[in-house]
């Protein structure tokens, strides 16, 4: 079955999802965070629970044919114990990592909101190095969350602790800041997600206000989106926001358990609360365990299966597929924006 | 203020609580005995815990799906909730109508019953015990799925009259026969659970409850001799209103917040500690309404609680979120967040996966050579920790006494900031000796916190210490 959302000349087909829980290999553990790379490779970085350190990773697959590559990151062979999470800050290791993003040369930057840094792999996982430490002056962090590279590969960080978003150089170099604590223009409480658009101007998930904010590339404040609730435009402590190239948004609206898009005007355009069917990885568990399947036939609501449990990571790519990580389920379900050739008859969509 | 109405609100903080600062012992203090009793018996006035900040940070809090992310989140609640009473009775209620993630395996079902605890806990018991009935987690645990109007299982049946509301006897007799224990069970046949969705490939998700009238056996039925067309509710309803229920419950929260009592399975033929504490909180159990909430004012205002201090031996469960909340520190979110927890699982209590459906076994038989050893290397290692803010406050206060103290000043004062310990004459010569060794003590000498500290580790290590 294809579910479409057609609203407004835009229709939004869900596609696929890609995942299942796992500690390792062909599956993600609380995933925070996606990237998408050439050649259709999908970055998903996991971020686990401290008592299942082995988990925290980055899984590196295919965005069509679901095609496992491989893992990033070293975290629970910290201590040889992969109930110890560590508090080592050695090469590798992720512990708190929360966002990632590539720059110009598929290089994967990832924060890491326990070591207060930013860890930078290439795409092949090695180790390419990191910057930053604790504290609130340049080139410190308190617990940074989103991260965005821009096309000059200059790199804005949320400074979540501090209340503001950092710009650095794609080698670690301070460039400016800018942001403070407190609910009014340009003012962050904890914020998280973050990305450019097309114009470089910059959004920001501002988490603890329930709010979209919208920048120039200086740091300048050119609007704000959304307010507490759960009614239509409404946020509960939105974590991501994602921007096409139409300048449509995309809001990870965690709490709600739904991802809002929004058009250029900010006017609500549909809602969506997830569409999951089984991912490849997810058949190919059910077949080597027919026991499990069987278990499904009997299982009664398995419609909420479908369901979105905190998304927590969106991002879109330049072929116009939405990527909703899909945290609490420990997979990312996939849409993609249709341009319409012809618009019909507005058929309410659903909302 | 008088030091004896310090001490009484930290004998209350630690029984109706996890304990308190001496800080929040003044406020309390302040306020009076009996306005903080009903403080703590109305916990809806007070503001619960925000968890947006935690569950950002720690990702397995949102779902629960495990039990260690449960166990942190119920101990981060117990030090943090100005619902202390609340959290208390969750403890309580866990304790009796336990269920295992052993063999449940799903901590976020096991996180349903809790909530219940803490939202029913207060109020009417019939009310709790029909909520506990209708509780997927219990219902599996104790395989009232499996029990079909042609094939009773009396598992639920059985453990519900004898662990959940009258227990075997009482006064020397029997509260039941094996015939209400078949009627009781016939009576919730068709009381079940759906079939959930299986946690592979996505995780875990709710259960609920499902009632099968096909499944109910619709015979005629004779439960604690009355005769009817009986169904769960009909029997919650009859055992909410036998003595055996009043005595039972009554002994239980006897047990829990005033003096230990005998193992559960000794109530038949052994009589309580207090047969008149015993008999007024019957009383008002039956006078209530069955209410709760009652019978804990009662209890909380008696002279036999507050003359029962130091008649109970810690849970471990109360050793360390006493211990967290007098640190003043576990407050933010942190990897090893989940510490705490694996604590009070090596001390012998392992939440949310009691050895049996009976629970654990309290009292005395909370310390072993082994859990001993584990109960003084933790609170040693964690009061003398001066950097804590806790601690810190501690040293500020006993500091307070003047530029120079003597041995007993540093020793009465920490005892003090404690919560008014006392020790045996043996025990406070040696510890008196320790404080004293350097003679008169500096309060402004940079040893001076690492002194506080020192005494500290040595209160916690004593035996007397081990009761609250």
């Amino acid at each position: 079955m294809t579910t479409e959302y057609r609203v407004h000349g835009a229709t939004f087909r869900y596609t696929h999802t890609i995942g299942r829980g796992e500690e390792a290999g062909t599956g993600f553990k609380n995933p925070v965070a996606v990237a998408i790379g050439a050649n259709d490779v999908m970055y998903v970085v996991s971020r686990s629970y401290d008592y299942r350190a082995d988990a925290k990773r980055i899984t590196v697959c295919t965005v069509r044919d679901q095609d496992y590559i491989g893992e990033i990151g070293n975290a629970g062979r910290l201590g040889g114990d992969m109930m110890d999470p560590g508090e080592s800050d050695i090469d590798g290791s992720l512990i708190w990592p929360t966002a990632i993003d590539l720059d110009s040369e598929e290089n994967l930057y990832v924060t890491d909101e326990w070591l207060n840094r930013v860890a930078v792999f290439s795409s092949d996982g090695d180790w390419l190095g990191s910057w930053g430490s604790n504290g609130s002056g340049e080139g410190q962090f308190d617990k940074p969350s989103g991260l965005a590279i821009d096309s000059e590969d200059n790199i804005f960080i949320v400074d979540t602790g501090n209340n503001r978003i950092q710009k650095y150089s794609k080698d670690g170099k301070f460039i400016s800041q800018w942001g403070e604590h407190g609910s009014g223009e340009g003012q962050f409480d904890m914020p998280w997600g973050i990305t450019i658009d097309s114009h470089g101007d910059i959004y920001v998930a501002d988490w603890r206000n329930d709010r979209i904010q919208k920048f120039d590339s200086s740091g300048k404040f050119i609007s704000s989106l959304g307010s507490t609730g759960d009614k239509e435009g409404q946020f509960n402590r939105p974590t991501d926001i994602a921007v096409d190239k139409d300048g449509l948004q995309y809001v990870a609206d965690w709490d709600n358990d739904r991802v809002q898009i929004f058009d250029q005007h900010d006017d609500l355009i549909t809602i969506l609360t997830g569409d999951a069917t089984l991912s490849k990885w997810a058949e190919t568990k059910l077949d080597a365990n027919p026991d499990m399947r069987l278990q499904r036939e009997i299982a009664q609501g398995l419609e909420r299966e479908r369901l979105f449990r905190g998304p927590i990571g969106i991002e879109v790519d330049d072929e116009n597929r939405l990527f909703v990580v899909d945290s609490q389920r420990n997979r990312v379900q996939i849409y993609r924006k249709i341009d319409p050739t012809f618009v019909g008859l507005y058929d309410g969509g659903r909302l | 203020m008088a030091e004896a109405d310090i001490q009484l609100m930290a004998h209350l903080m630690r029984r109706a609580g996890f304990g308190a600062t001496y800080e929040e012992l003044e406020r309390r203090a302040a306020v009076g005995y009996e306005e903080t009793v009903e403080q703590l018996l109305h916990p809806e006035n007070e503001q619960d815990l925000t968890m947006d900040v935690m569950q950002r940070y720690m990702h397995g809090w949102r779902d629960m799906n495990s039990i260690m992310a449960n166990q942190a989140y119920w101990t981060y609640r117990m030090v943090n909730s100005s619902r202390q009473l609340e959290e208390k009775l969750c403890l309580f209620w866990h304790g009796i109508f336990c269920v295992g993630d052993s063999k449940c395996m799903a901590a976020n079902q096991i996180l349903v019953q809790l909530n219940n605890f803490r939202k029913d806990g207060l109020g009417n018991f019939e009310n709790l015990l029909l909520g506990l009935s209708r509780d997927p987690a219990m219902l599996y645990y104790l395989d009232n799925q499996l029990s079909h109007k042609e094939a009773v299982n009396e598992n639920w049946g059985r453990e519900l009259l004898e662990l959940f509301s009258m227990g075997v006897g009482m006064d020397g007799q029997a509260n039941y026969s094996e015939d209400d224990v078949k009627a009781c069970a016939e009576a919730f046949t068709g009381w079940t659970i759906g079939n959930a969705i299986p946690r592979y490939p996505y995780g875990r998700y709710d259960n609920s409850f499902l009632y099968n009238q096909y499944d109910h056996s619709e015979d005629n039925k004779t439960f604690l001799g009355e005769q009817g067309n009986f169904n769960g509710d009909d029997v919650v309803k009859i055992i909410a209103k036998q003595p055996s229920t009043a005595r039972f419950i009554s002994r239980h929260l006897y047990n829990f917040f005033v003096a230990d009592e005998p193992q559960v399975p000794a109530w038949q033929t052994t009589p309580p500690r207090d047969p008149e504490a015993i008999e007024l909180l019957e009383k008002t159990y039956f006078e209530s309404g069955y209410e709760i909430r009652s019978m804990l004012r009662v209890l909380f205002n008696s002279d036999f609680f507050k003359n029962a201090r130091f008649a109970k031996v810690k849970s471990p469960t109360e050793v360390v979120i006493n211990t967290l909340r007098l640190r003043g520190d576990f407050t933010i979110p942190k990897p090893k967040i989940y510490d705490p927890a694996m604590e009070i699982r090596y001390m012998g209590q392992d939440l949310l996966n009691p050895p049996t459906v009976e629970g654990w076994h309290t009292g005395k038989e909370w310390i072993d050579s082994g859990t001993l050893v584990e109960r003084v290397n933790y609170t040693a290692g964690e009061m003398g920790d001066i950097n804590s803010p806790g601690i810190r406050s501690i040293i500020n206060r006993v500091a307070e006494q003047g530029s120079s103290i003597s041995a007993e000043q540093l020793l009465d004062g920490c005892l003090e900031m404690l919560g008014g310990y006392s020790l045996t004459d043996d025990t406070r010569a040696l510890l008196l000796e320790n404080a004293g060794k350097n003679g008169d003590i500096s309060t402004g000498s940079d040893e001076f916190a690492e002194q506080v500290g020192e005494t500290l580790q040595l209160i916690v290590s004593t035996q007397e210490y081990q009761f609250t």
